[in-house]
């Protein structure tokens, strides 16, 4: 069973890629927040007496599923508003300006101290790039290489086979590369 | 990059998805303080709803009663348990009692009705002869057929 340390010592490793995790598929600091608070109230909850060691990729398997009902919730959301602005008959704004104001890091987010300029661009790109990805192909690269989880670990995570996570991975990587190189960025 | 990044071998999408996500892992670093501030917060509350580590109290009747356990089984493994059993017990004791008190004053009728009987002049077939019923509710002997 892990205890209140061993417990603490993990959130606080993995709580900061977490929190990057949800923000690279919502866009938006309050609510990669509240994902990562659900996902870690979660684990302490209703796994908080498991072995230290399965506590990784029972979090990784809580925070996608966190991501994922945040996904329906807001999808249900935006039906809703739909209806209505339809039934209002009000003139609302375009679809691609809601996406690119969903898409729109926060304003904060892009005031981030410079420490090597090339090094944040990279960074930002490589960030844009990754957000950008299928929503499959980034959770495996996430839990895969940022993670650490291997194999069988992030395909139980993901509820799906090894061979997927591996195709997810490869293309997942491909594409980030591809992007990259695309910008003049080498690796 | 040339077309060979571009489907890279298996080993070189690894070397390439590692080298970015030690790339990415410099971007934890710079997040802003009000965030890992938040993220400590959130840290704490997680720990103190903690599975099985919510109360010393719990705790300390978590060790007594796994120690019962190990001597009655795994029945014993909660204060929850030993609360369910004292309340078991109690509702069986109580009906046992009532159940018992019920056949003793159900065999002390019956005991005090035989003695009533047996104790009477009348003898006991008086009582079940038409004859004497209707001289009881009457007052006067039944008619001879």
């Amino acid at each position: 069973m892990a205890t209140p340390r061993e417990l603490d010592a993990f959130l606080a490793d993995v709580e900061r890629r977490a929190y990057k995790t949800a923000w690279f598929a919502v866009h938006n600091e309050e609510n990669a927040l509240d994902i990562v608070q659900d996902a870690m109230m979660k684990l302490a909850e209703n796994y908080g007496d498991r072995p230290a060691d399965e506590l990784p990729a029972l979090f990784q398997r809580i925070l996608q599923n966190t991501i994922r009902d945040f996904y329906r919730r807001s999808k249900v959301r935006n039906l809703w508003t739909t209806l209505f602005s339809a039934l209002g008959g009000g003139e609302d704004e375009d679809d691609q300006d809601k996406i690119d104001r969903l898409r729109a890091p926060d304003a904060d987010q892009a005031e981030r101290p410079e420490e090597a300029v090339e090094q944040r661009q990279m960074l930002n790109i490589l960030e844009n790039e990754l957000a950008k990805l299928p929503a499959r192909q980034r959770e495996a690269f996430l839990m895969r290489y940022w993670e650490g989880l291997d194999t069988a670990e992030t395909a139980e995570a993901m509820g799906c086979s090894q061979g997927s996570v591996k195709t997810h991975c490869s293309r997942a990587t491909q594409a980030l590369a591809a992007a990259l190189k695309a910008k003049g960025i080498q690796l | 990059m040339t077309h060979e990044t571009k489907c890279p071998t298996p080993p070189q999408d690894d070397l390439l998805a590692k080298a970015m996500a030690s790339a990415l892992d410099q971007s934890t670093g710079v997040l802003p303080s009000r965030i890992t501030a938040r993220l400590a917060q959130m840290r704490e509350q997680a720990l103190m709803h903690q599975k099985q580590w919510q109360s010393a109290l719990q705790l300390a009747g978590q060790s007594t009663h796994r120690a019962m356990g190990s001597i009655f089984g795994d029945t014993f493994g909660s204060a929850t348990d030993w609360r369910r059993w004292a309340a078991s017990a109690g509702i069986l004791l109580l009906a046992g009692a009532f159940m018992f008190w019920q056949a003793q004053s159900q065999v002390e009728d019956l005991a005090n009705e035989d003695s009533a009987l047996l104790s009477e002049a009348l003898p006991p077939t008086a009582l079940i002869d038409k004859g004497f019923q209707t001289w009881i509710s009457t007052g006067t002997p039944a008619a001879k057929d």
